[in-house]
């Protein structure tokens, strides 16, 4: 009974100790000397994986750092600051604060300001949409409405707006990481400068029309007048193929331009002006 | 009766203008002109506003070899150089062309003895005054390119490099897409004159056979053509059995020559290169009467207020060709299959229409989709032995390499996939994604 029992026992802890041994050397032999800052990097990204920074995801953002020694030109919008300094405490570097920017639509074809012209039966998707014709409200360069930017939104920053048909970007939720802007396949959402106290101004439309042309197909439509660059006392405002557009760099937030728009094109996060002795609704 | 292996599927013809000739329609009074009517790089005007132009003379010329100048179609005064809205409703660059009363007259008289010419019965003419470099240098002069449908520059096919010359001609005169009947009315109409350009872009490409690829629902035409060719020629017939798409560049070879071109591959790979019946006749007008590509037969049909295969001018409006329709049809450019729907009938009519099919409104609804139920009839059906149901999915999440790996390029966007689909899906839709957007990862 003894030896019954005794057996099976040798056997298991001899195959046993044959594997640790066995398993000691291949771990030496394979062993993988990763630098220990890469997995306490990881440990402080988001974990979207979004391509955001313009690498691969997480890890690779933390190994691109940890070979380069510095954060030079590497940046992740999702974490923004926050975790830009707890990376650079990991290596002890020093880094500069990055300026938050957030999603903004340049297009404002409202359903009420674009009606309807074509019925579209097809795919419901903005970039097949786009490859067949100019999409069911006449516009060649406006919003097509199937929210291909709110299917790719990994943070749930986008939603679309059933009253305007067009989508909506919440600030607080947007990381400006940029998947929307590659999906949209007009590139009508725009990464800009969160600005001064979330104060930004954008010219929310992308139209490249004449003016005439552009104002039959959508009534809130940049007409390229010109008016908006006058205005502008900081030269941020060009006028290029029949559309304003507005340089975020240069803007400082003053909402001249807002007042001068005979469309109503230039759009911001102003708070509401005062009204004035000269109002528009006399 | 031969045809091709993989795939195909049998869609209902619907060629209601079979039996009708070739019909001329009047000049228009004004002609918009798209620079880029081809595969390529776009034409570069020659003219400025204001220029009086003849009809043939050239308005635009070829930018670099895969390129094709484009030609007045009508004399007058060049109105305008500029943007006009294509068929899809974007913007594209082209010239216009008005027309005043004398000149309008004068293009009439000068085209109808041209067609009385083409359709005068006359002797072989011989190819061998023009040596193949000459014939090239007409054919790309005169702005000739594929006229199946891709519009591909002729001058490129039929150069080929030094050692490689293909050593068979397939003139394609499938007609695969249901409706469409315009090389149909060609062949019947002008089969003598094909015959003569058939010859001559075998001399300019060193072809020594040439086959022509007729489906087996067109029996006047073939008829037309044994009547018109000699049996000492090299030139054959082969009859095909009908079946889509036949006329697509791989299956015609492979239902001719039985050999099957390679992934990614040309027909110059297996010794073919294939030109459409039209083009042919396009070359035997460009080199045996000096006459630039400015027309081409094209049918109209579904519920168009008038059918027929129809000579037209290059640049003629849409609306002009239809006559009025009503506000809630839907035009078609191109045949049903691989056609595009219009949604500017102001458009012109380019060296690329072969067809405008009407729809009336009931007609075109596309059912609402179901989900997939994996019968995998769409990768019965596929013609380039590709899965279609995979390629889609990857094209509506995105997943463009694997679409990449599952060969996405190879596909033909020929729509047999969405024909067959039982759940109705729009499987080429989302593959047409994934297609343009490999491309461009792949610059």
């Amino acid at each position: 009974m003894t030896s019954s029992l005794l057996t099976p026992v040798i056997i298991l802890g001899v195959t046993g100790l044959v594997g640790v041994v066995m398993l000691y050397f291949v771990s030496r032999r394979f062993r993988i000397n990763e630098d220990p800052r890469v997995g306490r990097i990881t440990t402080q990204l988001p974990g979207a994986n979004c391509g955001g920074c313009g690498l691969r995801g997480c890890r690779d953002l933390a190994e691109t750092c940890v070979k380069r020694g510095n954060l030079q030109g590497i940046y992740c919008p999702v974490g923004g600051d926050e975790v830009m300094q707890k990376i650079a405490a990991i290596l002890g570097v020093d880094v500069e604060a990055g300026r938050p920017m957030v999603a903004v639509l340049r297009c404002n074809g409202t359903c009420d300001a674009r009606p309807q012209r074509y019925e579209y039966d097809g795919a419901h998707s903005c970039a097949v949409m786009n490859a067949v014709a100019v999409g069911s409200r006449g516009c060649a360069f406006g919003c097509l409405g199937c929210g291909d930017c709110v299917d790719v939104c990994a943070f749930g920053a986008l939603s679309m707006d059933a009253a305007t048909g067009l989508p909506v970007v919440d600030p607080d939720a947007c990381t400006a990481c940029g998947q929307c802007v590659k999906a949209c396949p007009r590139h009508l959402l725009e990464l800009r400068y969160k600005g001064p106290r979330d104060r930004r101004v954008w010219v929310a439309c992308s139209s490249r029309d004449r003016g005439a042309v552009a104002r039959k197909i959508c009534a809130n439509a940049c007409i390229g007048c010109g008016k908006c660059a006058r205005e502008c006392p900081f030269d941020a405002i060009t006028v290029a193929d029949n559309l304003a557009y507005i340089d975020f760099e240069k803007c400082r937030s003053c909402g001249k331009c807002i007042a001068v728009c005979p469309t109503g094109a230039i759009h911001s996060t102003l708070p509401p002006r005062r009204p004035t002795t000269q109002s528009p609704t006399e | 009766m031969k045809t091709f292996r993989i795939g195909g599927i049998h869609p209902p013809q619907n060629k209601l203008t079979a039996g009708m000739p070739v019909t001329v329609l009047d000049l228009p009074r004004r002609v918009q002109l798209p620079l880029q009517q081809h595969i390529g790089r776009p034409a570069v005007p020659c003219v400025k506003v204001g220029d009086t132009v003849v009809r043939g003379q050239m308005v635009a010329r070829a930018d670099g070899f895969v390129s094709a100048p484009v030609h007045a179609s009508i004399s007058g005064r060049v109105k305008a150089i500029g943007p006009i809205m294509n068929a899809a409703g974007y913007s594209i660059p082209a010239i216009e062309i008005e027309a005043d009363e004398e000149a309008h007259r004068a293009d009439d008289v000068m085209r109808k003895a041209q067609i009385e010419f083409d359709t005068r019965p006359t002797d072989r003419t011989l190819s061998e005054r023009h040596t193949p470099e000459e014939l090239r240098r007409i054919i790309a002069d005169s702005g000739i390119v594929g006229l199946g449908g891709a519009a591909f520059p002729s001058t490129v096919k039929l150069s080929p490099k030094a050692g490689h010359e293909p050593e068979l001609l397939i003139i394609n005169a499938c007609e695969c897409e249901p409706y469409l009947t315009c090389d149909d009315a060609l062949i019947r109409g002008y089969a003598p004159r094909i015959a003569e350009g058939i010859e001559l872009m075998m001399s300019a490409c060193g072809a020594r056979r040439a086959v022509i690829g007729i489906e087996d629902n067109k029996p006047e035409a073939i008829a037309a053509l044994r009547r018109a060719l000699d049996p000492a020629w090299p030139i054959s017939i082969a009859v095909l059995k009908t079946k889509y798409p036949q006329g697509g560049e791989k299956q015609l070879v492979e239902a001719v020559t039985g050999r099957r071109i390679p992934s990614g591959g040309l027909p110059s790979d297996v010794g073919a290169v294939v030109n459409n019946v039209a083009t042919a006749f396009a070359v035997y007008a460009a080199v045996l009467c000096g006459r630039p590509l400015i027309e081409r037969v094209i049918t109209v049909t579904g519920a168009a207020p008038v059918r027929g295969n129809f000579l037209v001018a290059v640049g003629t409006s849409i609306s002009d060709v239809l006559g009025s329709v009503p506000d809630d049809v839907k035009v078609v450019v191109g045949g049903p299959m691989m056609g595009s729907s219009a949604v500017n009938l102001q458009a012109p009519v380019t060296k690329a229409t072969s067809g405008l099919l009407v729809l009336a409104a009931g007609e075109t609804r596309r059912l609402t989709p179901d989900p997939c139920i994996r019968c995998a009839r769409c990768v019965e059906a596929c013609p380039m032995g590709l899965e279609p149901y995979l390629l889609s999915t990857c094209g509506r999440l995105r997943m463009w390499p694997e679409a990449a790996e599952a060969r996405v390029l190879d596909c033909i966007e020929c729509g047999s996939c969405s024909y067959i689909c039982p759940s109705s899906r729009p499987l080429l839709d989302y593959i047409r994604t994934a297609k343009s957007a490999v491309k461009t990862l792949n610059k």
